[in-house]
């Protein structure tokens, strides 16, 4: 009861931002006369973009939770230790492959790396999978594919999403104490029936099995979601408030159009499945660097991801987690842009 | 929280990364802007009448090509974008036999930032027109061409292809004739001036006629009627399609299908369509940019004849002049709003009709039948007020059509038919403004166009 209060009190908190919000966005646009009707368009368009991010982003969110409550069931922690390298920059490279073997998206693979930190993976793989799995995952390759088709575009952009998860990785496997980047509770059993990480105690066997890891599913599904609806929110509050066509307006020029691509992605927060549709509109208008930097960074990176990554990692390596692939991604993309006709 | 070797090697690593992309940007475009000349394409050679058509690989700015766009010798020239693509339009056709290059300085930006890293230059020289009509066979009608006049003209059409009729891409290296399918509809054939031939456009049971390629050979437009609900049934009203030339797309000049017509005619500048609405009894010319329409009632059944910039119209009705139906030509003036005859005071004597402005504007060629005469008539030609006339071919034993000036307007073929003979030719006759001389060019065809 008092963790869905919490959830109820951190939700209405946030709305009240967002009407502030608005409310402040109507006066400064409008003077000091309260334009209503503005006021509820402004309102309109915010619940229209958050609904859809949340939908479009929820059943994913629910395949990471389930994943991560059969890893929990099914995986012992022995398994995955035998199973992932102990060198840490080899397991970069090792987290960056599994990207290919999960079918989740930016959402889902929150729950499934917090599960598989629980489960021994160290944060270098974790982070590498983390970055990785969004786009190099089967469904985003397909999606792509019947975007782009077989072009380099499709071949670009699991080649540098790769490329830049498994480098941060790489440098995230230089940690001297890497467990100490981790929030507390994304690794450590709690005993007891813990609400933030649930996790079994004793090992059922058939259908009971199979109810437990629908329980943990459940459980962090509804942890996760609600900052799944936070991010939502802030990223439908900041489209409302920030046109596109704004942003749009500023798209030339080899490194100013990367900008504006990765900034439209982390606010746009689509989830990866489908952003391979979007960007197919802005061919054309928009440098193919900066189209593969919205390919690659939005997946990796974007308000409501963020939000989860703080679930799980301390604000520092959030910080550094959101920072190294920007950069990395920028650099790829201007290059592509200034030496590579395509 | 204090800071650890680690945070400082991620801070290190991304001052780095800073400085990478620093150094990426300092090192410069070397992608650059690419461009294909698409027209001409005839290798050095360029028709009279050939816009030339430069296409981008990416958006351009507009603006940036101010100042870097030339062209040696200078002449008058306009230039329009359609998406990446940019056509420049001579305001007056090249001139035969001169020697022309376009040049474009380096520096030219495109919409994604880069610049045309090297100057581009292009050189052509004006090749003389040719000649392309159609024969009637057995089989039916084939279309032929000559790449100059003089030379032995050959067949262009595929073996087996009844020709209904064709139209000429003003870069001359196309034809575009429409012909009968399995299913009875008519499609759209493209054919080079060497005879290469391939589908342009499948019409299905549908029948589309009358192609008439754009001035800049962007689009064509056509005429399409629609094919009965079912087999044997009579063939739907005629409207006027165009077809985008680079992308293949289709689409109805206008999207209400109450508005009929045929026999699409292109202005010279390519910013009017005019078209002839059987129904209303009237030609139609819509500004493609505005989408509006002016109306010139007439029972003429086909468009007129354009100016060469475009602002007058050319075309012949039926009026009673001191009791008798006799054709009257006309001059509607667009940036006016006015129709007035071009011949003032009514001729009372003679029947006008079928004009033909020369592309120089100098000159109104026409047919003429005197009443007193019979059914022949004449071709004569007039100074673009109307002034006077002079007679080109005044042998009234013949009835003239298809009358067609050359680009330089010292030409003109037209066709003639002799009256009195059992299955009459058709013959084809170019007259020479020069020298006033008569020639007889083809001894038996059709439809006679310049192929440019």
């Amino acid at each position: 009861m008092d963790r869905i209060l919490n959830a109820l009190g951190i939700l209405g908190l946030v709305l009240l931002a967002v009407v502030a919000v608005l409310l402040l966005q109507n006066w400064l646009a409008g003077g000091v006369q309260l334009d209503r009707a503005a006021l509820s368009s402004s309102f309109n368009t915010f619940t229209t973009i958050f609904l859809g991010i949340f939908i479009e982003a929820a059943p994913f969110l629910l395949l990471g939770t389930l994943a991560s409550g059969l890893v929990e069931v099914y995986f012992n922690k022995e398994a995955v230790q035998r199973i992932l390298p102990d060198n840490p920059f080899a397991g970069a490279l090792v987290g960056g492959l599994l990207g290919f073997t999960f079918p989740v998206c930016e959402c889902g693979v929150v729950p499934l790396t917090r599960r598989l930190f629980h489960k021994g993976m160290a944060p270098a793989t974790g982070i590498a999978f983390l970055l990785a799995s969004p786009v190099l995952n089967p469904i985003v390759i397909a999606s792509t594919y019947a975007a782009y088709g077989w072009g380099p575009m499709l071949w670009l952009r699991i080649g540098l999403s790769f490329t830049i998860a498994v480098s941060v990785g790489m440098i995230f496997a230089l940690h001297q104490q890497p467990r100490s980047m981790l929030r507390p509770l994304a690794f450590a059993p709690i005993s007891g029936g813990s609400i933030e990480l649930p996790v079994i105690q004793s090992r059922p066997t058939g259908w009971a099995r199979v109810q437990q890891a629908l329980t943990i599913a459940g459980d962090e599904f509804f942890e996760m979601g609600r900052y799944l609806i936070i991010g939502s929110m802030l990223a439908a509050l900041l489209q409302t408030i920030v046109p596109q066509s704004a942003l749009l307006a500023l798209g030339s020029g080899p490194l100013l159009s990367v900008l504006v691509m990765i900034v439209l992605a982390v606010l746009l927060s689509i989830c990866s499945t489908v952003d391979a549709f979007v960007s197919l509109a802005f061919v054309g208008s928009f440098t193919t660097g900066s189209i593969l930097g919205f390919l690659v960074y939005g997946p990796m990176v974007d308000i409501k991801s963020t939000l989860l990554y703080l679930q799980v990692f301390k604000r520092r390596t959030v910080l550094y987690m959101v920072t190294l692939p920007l950069l990395l991604t920028i650099l790829a993309a201007v290059f592509l842009n200034l030496n590579v006709a395509l | 929280m204090a800071y650890t070797r680690f945070d400082r090697i991620v801070w290190a690593v991304l001052g780095l990364l800073v400085l990478a992309i620093a150094g990426v940007m300092l090192a410069g475009d070397h992608v650059g802007v690419g461009l294909d000349l698409l027209s001409p394409s005839g290798e050095g050679q360029a028709a009279a009448s050939a816009p030339l058509v430069l296409r981008f690989d990416q958006p351009m700015v507009a603006a940036s090509l101010e100042g870097r766009l030339r062209i040696q010798p200078e002449v008058p020239y306009r230039t329009h974008w359609q998406e990446q693509t940019l056509i420049i339009q001579p305001q007056s056709p090249w001139q035969v036999g001169e020697t022309y290059t376009l040049s474009l300085e380096a520096g030219v930006e495109s919409q994604l930032g880069h610049q045309l890293l090297e100057d581009y230059a292009y050189t052509f020289t004006v090749r003389e027109p040719g000649l392309a009509f159609l024969v009637e066979t057995d089989q039916g009608r084939e279309l032929w061409a000559a790449s100059t006049l003089g030379e032995d003209p050959a067949r262009l059409s595929s073996p087996g292809h009844s020709v209904f009729d064709f139209g000429v891409a003003p870069d001359g290296e196309r034809l575009v004739y429409s012909t009968a399918n399995e299913g009875g509809g008519l499609d759209l054939v493209q054919v080079t001036r060497d005879g290469q031939a391939d589908l342009l456009l499948n019409c299905g049971l549908d029948r589309c006629t009358n192609p008439a390629w754009s001035p800049d050979g962007s689009q064509i437009a056509y005429s399409r009627a629609p094919a009965g609900l079912d087999e044997g049934q009579p063939y739907g009203p005629l409207r006027v399609w165009l077809l985008d030339v680079f992308s293949g797309e289709t689409f109805r000049l206008h999207a209400d299908t109450q508005k009929l017509g045929y026999s699409p005619v292109w202005s010279p500048d390519g910013g009017r369509l005019a078209y002839f609405n059987g129904v209303e009894g009237r030609i139609v010319v819509v500004d493609m940019q505005s989408g509006d329409e002016t109306y010139l009632p007439t029972g003429s059944g086909a468009a007129g004849t354009w100016s060469p910039d475009g602002q007058h119209m050319l075309f012949y009705d039926i009026q009673t002049v001191g009791g008798q139906a006799l054709n009257v030509i006309y001059r509607a003036d667009f940036a006016n709003q006015d129709v007035l005859p071009l011949f003032d005071p009514l001729p009372s004597d003679a029947s006008y009709s079928s004009p033909a402005w020369s592309p120089d504007g100098e000159w109104v060629a026409f047919r003429v039948r005197p009443l007193e005469v019979g059914p022949g008539d004449q071709v004569w030609i007039t100074p673009a007020d109307g002034a006077y006339a002079l007679v080109v071919s005044g042998d009234e034993g013949y009835i003239h059509s298809d009358l067609e000036w050359d680009s330089s307007g010292q030409r003109l073929l037209f066709k003639r038919i002799a009256l009195g003979v059992s299955f009459p030719d058709q013959e084809i006759w170019l007259w020479t403004r020069e020298d006033n001389q008569l020639e007889q060019v083809v001894p038996d065809g059709t439809m006679p166009v310049w192929l440019p």
